[in-house]
């Protein structure tokens, strides 16, 4: 079972702190018990000792000069004292003491604990020789054991006491003690919560490029902010591009579709022969093979920038402006243009191979049908700084100069020469710049009459400086 | 009823031309802007559908310029651009109506018959002069219960005369109606119509709703 992190915390630092303050109050009970029991033992063998003192022989009779301390003893000490030689009772105190038989070394007081009539006392025994009434020394024909007990009722009820205290205190420590942790770990984890509510409150419509900016949050935090921030800047650029290029593509398809359906709600209209049928299907045939050509070129596209990162790879950029203006020799001479190319060699961008063919290929393939028939389509390639710069420029008298601005919008379309071009399946130039920007490549056009003039920068890979400026010359034909 | 299509994109271009004259209407149509405009400068229309991103000179350009020339020609504009802020900045800019592609083409039809029919007044499709209905939708006319077989230039020119009632129409503005800019008709072609249809008009008891003024043209007046 999984827990959650609130949970997780306030389980381990709940049993952590019950588990410390357990032993924490076993010690002190332990420690509070011996000590007490220690003093209790030590005040019995004080009093075993005192009372030895007392006894004194007086030839073979042993005389006890304890009786003044015997009745002053406090009655609550319950305190026996049985004085034996061998097996023959000397003292019993009280009387008949039904203290058992302990054997105790010699000159020192043996502690053991023993009940009496079923209550607990602790019995000190010691075993020593009564010294002869007026002198120092013990003549040691004659040895005496003495006994003393205490019964310990009171102390033991004491030490219960303090044990009670000490685990209703513990007790209390510890209820404190997980209310306390509950809170702290409450407060600890609210930034954790203010992360999780301004999380939930974006809109997927509507991403917010940093939602956590402005936070106050501890250190530990920052780090996973910064990077769900980073994360969802670069979701929103990726969502944006998607977006953005998902509209391109269905626009793109919308003219397409508007013939298609023209053509079938007309001949739909009213009952048509044959040749009339043929004829419309024909052309709804030529519609749909561009519009496939279309969406095939753009279904290469959308995996190409969905990975975009994963797909960046150093491109040739030179070979593959190389490539894509031979592939378009046939479409050259259709249009009797004259093409003036100056590629400089070895320039290479970091970028997706396909992503970059499909840009050249469309941006050849528009200057092919918007070039005025008989002009000239320049294409240059140069390195300046660390940019590969690539311009694609095409004779155009008729251009519209005060259109300039709007090329890069959604269904433009460049110039006169589009009625030659009726089925043209070219993506629109608003399409291509979306494209360039997933390279980080930027996209510019200007016209200076007659020239019409497309400038894409894309990034080199390598820093080398290269002074070359375009030189252009004729190509074979 | 002549219209003129301004339109880049042939697939939509023929297809509007083929529904237009199959609906009744003389067509003209353009390829790019700034043949559109000529056209529209040049001829007599009763309608233009207009696209919006053409080459040569813009759609918009193209309205702003003709309502700068004080022309009232209605004009349906028709695009691909469907953001609401496109519809008003084309119906600010002149546009009678608007038209996102793609389209169904009885829709294209009605709104022009429906632009066409708000330029001459006429609040619904059907023209009532005296006996005489014509039904601008069913393309039909009548005469009490009688229904006149007429063909599609006699139904034409009926519904200009009948459209244009209590004004004269001079012959030019007849045959711009109904003659592109293609056609090489004889010049007598409208006085012969005009024959036609005056005899079967004559045959269904209204010998006297066309008039003829002479050196003007020809005149319908309400009963």
């Amino acid at each position: 079972m999984k827990l959650s992190l609130r949970t997780n915390l306030l389980v381990r630092v709940a049993c952590t702190s019950t588990g410390i303050l357990l032993l924490l109050a076993i010690c002190i009970v332990w420690l509070v018990e011996r000590q007490l029991t220690s003093q209790f033992d030590q005040a019995l063998s004080d009093r075993a000792n005192n009372l030895s003192h007392l006894v004194e022989r007086d030839g073979t009779q042993i005389d006890f000069e304890w009786q003044s301390l015997i009745s002053e003893v406090d009655p609550q000490w319950e305190e026996n004292v049985v004085c034996r030689r061998g097996n023959d009772v000397l003292y019993s105190h009280p009387a008949n003491s039904s203290l058992p038989d302990l054997s105790g070394s010699n000159g020192s007081v043996n502690i053991a604990k023993r009940p009496i009539d079923g209550k607990p006392f602790h019995v000190a025994t010691l075993t020593f020789q009564p010294k002869q009434e007026g002198q120092t020394t013990s003549p040691e024909d004659l040895v005496v054991t003495l006994q003393v007990a205490r019964s310990t009722s009171g102390i033991d009820a004491t030490i219960s006491v303090i044990r009670s205290v000490i685990i209703a205190g513990s007790a209390i420590s510890i209820v404190l003690l997980l209310l306390l942790t509950f809170w702290s770990v409450t407060r600890g984890l609210r930034p954790i919560d203010q992360v999780t509510t301004k999380l939930s409150q974006i809109d997927p419509y509507e991403l917010d490029a940093a939602p956590l900016r402005g936070i106050q949050l501890p250190a530990e935090l920052k780090p996973l902010v910064s990077t769900i921030d980073d994360l969802m800047m670069r979701l929103q650029i990726a969502f944006d591009r998607e977006r953005n290029i998902s509209g391109e593509m269905a626009h793109e398809m919308k003219t397409p579709l508007a013939g298609v359906i023209a053509r079938c709600d007309v001949i739909l209209s009213r009952e048509r022969d044959v040749g009339e049928l043929t004829e419309s299907l024909t052309a709804c045939r030529a519609i749909a093979r561009n519009a496939a050509t279309m969406v095939e070129t753009l279904l290469a596209t959308m995996p190409i920038d969905t990975c975009a990162e994963k797909e960046l790879q150093i491109v040739q950029l030179s070979h593959e402006i190389e490539s894509a203006v031979v592939e378009m020799d046939p479409r050259w001479s259709q249009r009797s243009l004259v093409v003036e190319h100056d590629i400089q060699p070895g320039v290479s961008i970091r970028g997706s191979q396909a992503r970059v063919q499909i840009i050249l290929r469309n941006l050849l393939d528009n200057a092919a049908s918007y070039a005025d028939p008989c002009g000239t389509v320049r294409v240059a390639l140069a390195q300046m700084d660390n940019e590969a710069i690539f311009t694609l420029a095409n004779t155009c008298e008729n251009f519209p100069a005060k259109m300039i601005d709007r090329v890069f919008e959604r269904f433009w379309r460049a110039d006169t020469a589009r009625s030659e071009t009726e089925y043209h399946s070219g993506l629109g130039l608003s399409l291509i710049r979306r494209l360039a920007q997933s390279d980080d490549a930027r996209i510019n056009a200007r016209y200076v009459r007659p020239w019409f003039e497309i400038v894409v920068r894309w990034k080199v890979t390598n820093e080398k400086k290269s002074d070359t400026f375009p030189r252009y010359k004729q190509n074979a034909d | 009823m002549r219209v003129l299509i301004i339109e880049d994109y042939e697939p939509v271009r023929s297809s509007l031309a083929q529904a237009l004259s199959e609906d009744g209407f003389t067509v003209d149509a353009a390829a790019d802007g700034t043949n559109g405009l000529w056209l529209a400068r040049h001829y007599h229309f009763d309608a233009i559908v207009l696209d919006i991103m053409l080459p040569g000179i813009d759609g918009m350009e193209i309205l702003r310029m003709l309502r700068q020339q004080k022309s009232s020609v209605p004009v349906l504009l028709l695009t691909a651009r469907h953001t609401v802020e496109d519809r008003v900045e084309g119906l600010d800019s002149g546009a009678d109506d608007y038209l996102v592609k793609p389209f169904a083409m009885a829709e294209l039809l009605a709104r022009v018959r429906a632009m066409i029919r708000r330029r001459f007044g006429d609040s619904d499709s059907l023209i009532q002069i005296g006996e005489l209905s014509i039904d601008t939708t069913a393309k039909s006319a009548q005469v009490g219960e009688e229904t006149l077989e007429l063909t599609a230039g006699e139904y034409r020119l009926l519904e200009l005369l009948c459209r244009r009632r209590n004004q004269v129409v001079t012959r030019s503005e007849i045959w711009d109606s109904l003659y592109d800019t293609n056609s090489g008709t004889a010049s007598n072609v409208v006085d012969v119509y005009i024959g036609y249809l005056r005899k079967k008009l004559k045959s269904a008891g209204m010998d006297s709703l066309i008039e003829t003024r002479r050196g003007l043209g020809y005149l319908v007046k309400d009963y």
